[in-house]
């Protein structure tokens, strides 16, 4: 469990009466970081731009989803890597956008249910919202897989060290090589699934947190160098992606995103475990773990 | 077969009617145990409820801190009052209501009908004022200055208040019902009454269902609550604040004593 923030922490008898949002979990009381700055990060399963398609199932499924946990107190970057089979309340609505029921359901698929557009992105951010004990999440970008390529290159490529073999890749992707990724390879390193092997899910999130370590270290470098890179990022994946963050804010935020610290301790991965349902692998969250995850990362303690 | 003694009138019968066509699971008896069967309801004494902090000037200068509450007097005031609630080392010890006029008339009307922008507690038409219901949803405003009847529920949110709290009394003309109070959390901000067929079991399970799916990191639950089925009695006491429109309050009680023996209902399957 994270210690307290020191000087800043709250007190008992500062807030006088219990607070609002006070979270007791065994014996010691937590206060959510309110400065906390939250993002939902979503690859759509999608080859083409972003655009708007009936309602019902035909929005693209969310099969990469990152929370990017901004703590502007420590100056620290987290990412949670969700698995996109994750099992948790889908809504599920019909071809004319009306809401139908709640099901139990793997969490990639809520973006379906939406317009492919900021529908799509509302759905599934009330949904992770919702599996995170209704946190609050600031602003989400949903970047169609096809953009991989052109924002690997942005940062001039991104270096990784495979994590485990990708058959069919010859001698490209072999466990334990440090690989630097451009153009069409970084779109498989970060895409590639093999639905028959059990536990692909989990094999490709963790490919893609092996990305997404690589890829933060090449964008604060490339951030360094040249602030505009960020503009020209943003004005390059445009048409394959779908955010509430505006150009000004994406620009404001970089400079200050690239001064922040962010280890291989940083990124955490939702506890719990893959196991074959009827159809699909469902995965199921290690409830008390991810409870103290959430307390770890968003709180701190009242003393 | 024994039916629920309405001894007032329902107001607002529609959909009521397939609780007697539908097949029937009878309830007997109202006393209720915790799932794992350590705390069985304690024998009411309503004599021995603590009056150590006895206050005057609530309504009409009564309160339930002495166990006693005076019908006639209350019901000259307002024919509307039913019930007078009371939760102990809280503010809430206060008449509940119901209007005839409209749902929710006393949410900008005092107790004694009178405009007030605190309101009054209540119910609404779709529950019955013997409290035969499966969930009886009793509504308050906090206010915008915490002033409100239902203020003080907020105090349920707090982890060590809410352990150490687990009783609510709810005194009706000739009986009084004692609950043990088993969750307290924030949900949307939708009718209760409105989301829930309570008139049916599938209402009723879907309801608790949901309650203990609920994902929320400030949610109250007491242990040895888990248990609680669409044959028990509940109150679902709710209010919201004036800045956070969009979530409300609940605090959750089970009823586990019926000191006059007259709380029954048939439950529709």
């Amino acid at each position: 469990m994270q210690a307290a923030l020191g000087e800043e922490a709250l007190t008992v008898e500062e807030g006088e009466k219990w607070q609002d949002g006070w979270v007791k979990y065994q014996d010691t009381v937590y206060a959510y970081k309110e400065e906390i700055l939250t993002f939902l990060i979503m690859g759509i399963d999608k080859l083409s731009d972003a655009g708007e398609v009936t309602e019902g199932t035909d929005g693209g499924q969310a099969d990469a989803l990152f929370l990017a946990v901004l703590d502007p107190q420590e100056k620290r970057m987290k990412v949670i890597g969700i698995n996109r089979n994750t099992m948790t309340d889908i809504d599920i609505y019909d071809e004319n956008g009306e809401y139908v029921s709640t099901v139990k359901s793997q969490l990639a698929i809520q973006h379906g249910f939406g317009n492919g557009m900021e529908e799509s992105c509302e759905y599934q951010k009330k949904a992770v919202e919702n599996l995170f004990y209704q946190l609050p999440i600031h602003g989400y970008a949903a970047v169609n897989m096809s953009a991989i390529a052109t924002i690997n290159d942005a940062v001039g490529g991104v270096e990784v060290t495979v994590p485990a073999d990708l058959d069919g890749f010859g001698e490209m992707f072999v466990e334990g090589e440090q690989v630097h990724l451009l153009g069409e390879n970084a779109f498989w390193f970060v895409k590639y699934r093999d639905t028959d092997v059990f536990g692909s899910a989990d094999l490709r999130l963790d490919r893609q947190k092996h990305y997404l370590k690589g890829f933060i270290e090449a964008a604060k470098q490339a951030v360094h160098k040249d602030a505009s890179v960020v503009i020209d990022l943003y004005q390059a994946v445009k048409p394959q992606m779908v955010t509430d963050i505006s150009l000004d804010e994406a620009a404001y935020l970089a400079p200050i995103l690239a001064d922040y610290s962010f280890g291989a301790e940083d990124f955490h991965m939702l506890p719990g475990e893959t196991v074959m349902g009827e159809k699909f692998e469902e995965f199921y969250a290690d409830e008390d773990a991810m409870f103290e995850m959430i307390l770890d990362i968003f709180y701190e303690k009242v003393q | 077969m024994k039916k629920c003694n309405d001894s007032r009138q329902r107001k607002n019968p529609i959909g009521r009617w397939a609780v007697f066509l539908a097949a029937m699971a009878v309830l007997t008896g109202c006393g209720v145990e915790k799932s794992d069967g350590a705390a069985q309801a304690e024998e009411t004494d309503l004599t021995a409820e603590p009056a150590a902090e006895v206050q005057s000037g609530g309504f009409a200068g009564e309160s339930a801190r002495d166990a006693q509450i005076d019908f006639a007097a209350l019901q000259a005031e307002n024919p509307d009052i039913f019930a007078w609630l009371y939760i102990p080392d809280t503010a809430i010890d206060c008449p509940v209501l119901q209007s005839g006029q409209a749902d929710d008339f006393y949410e900008s009307h005092d107790a004694y009908g009178e405009a007030d922008e605190d309101g009054a507690v209540y119910i609404e038409l779709a529950n019955l004022t013997n409290m035969c219901d499966f969930n009886t949803v009793l509504h308050g405003r906090t206010g915008a200055e915490e002033k409100g009847p239902f203020a003080d529920l907020y105090r349920f949110a707090d982890a060590d208040f809410f352990r150490e709290h687990e009783k609510a009394y709810l005194y009706l003309d000739g009986n009084v019902l004692t609950y043990e109070i088993f969750a307290a959390y924030e949900r949307e901000n939708t009718s209760l009454l409105r989301s829930y067929d309570f008139t049916y079991i599938e209402g009723c399970e879907q309801f608790l269902k949901d309650l203990y799916a609920t994902r929320e990191m400030t949610m109250n639950l007491r242990e040895g609550w888990e248990g609680v089925t669409p044959y028990h009695f509940l109150i679902t006491l709710t209010t919201q604040k004036e800045e956070n429109t969009d979530r409300q309050f609940v605090v959750v009680a089970i009823m586990t004593e019926d000191a006059a023996g007259t709380i029954d209902r048939i439950v529709a399957e």
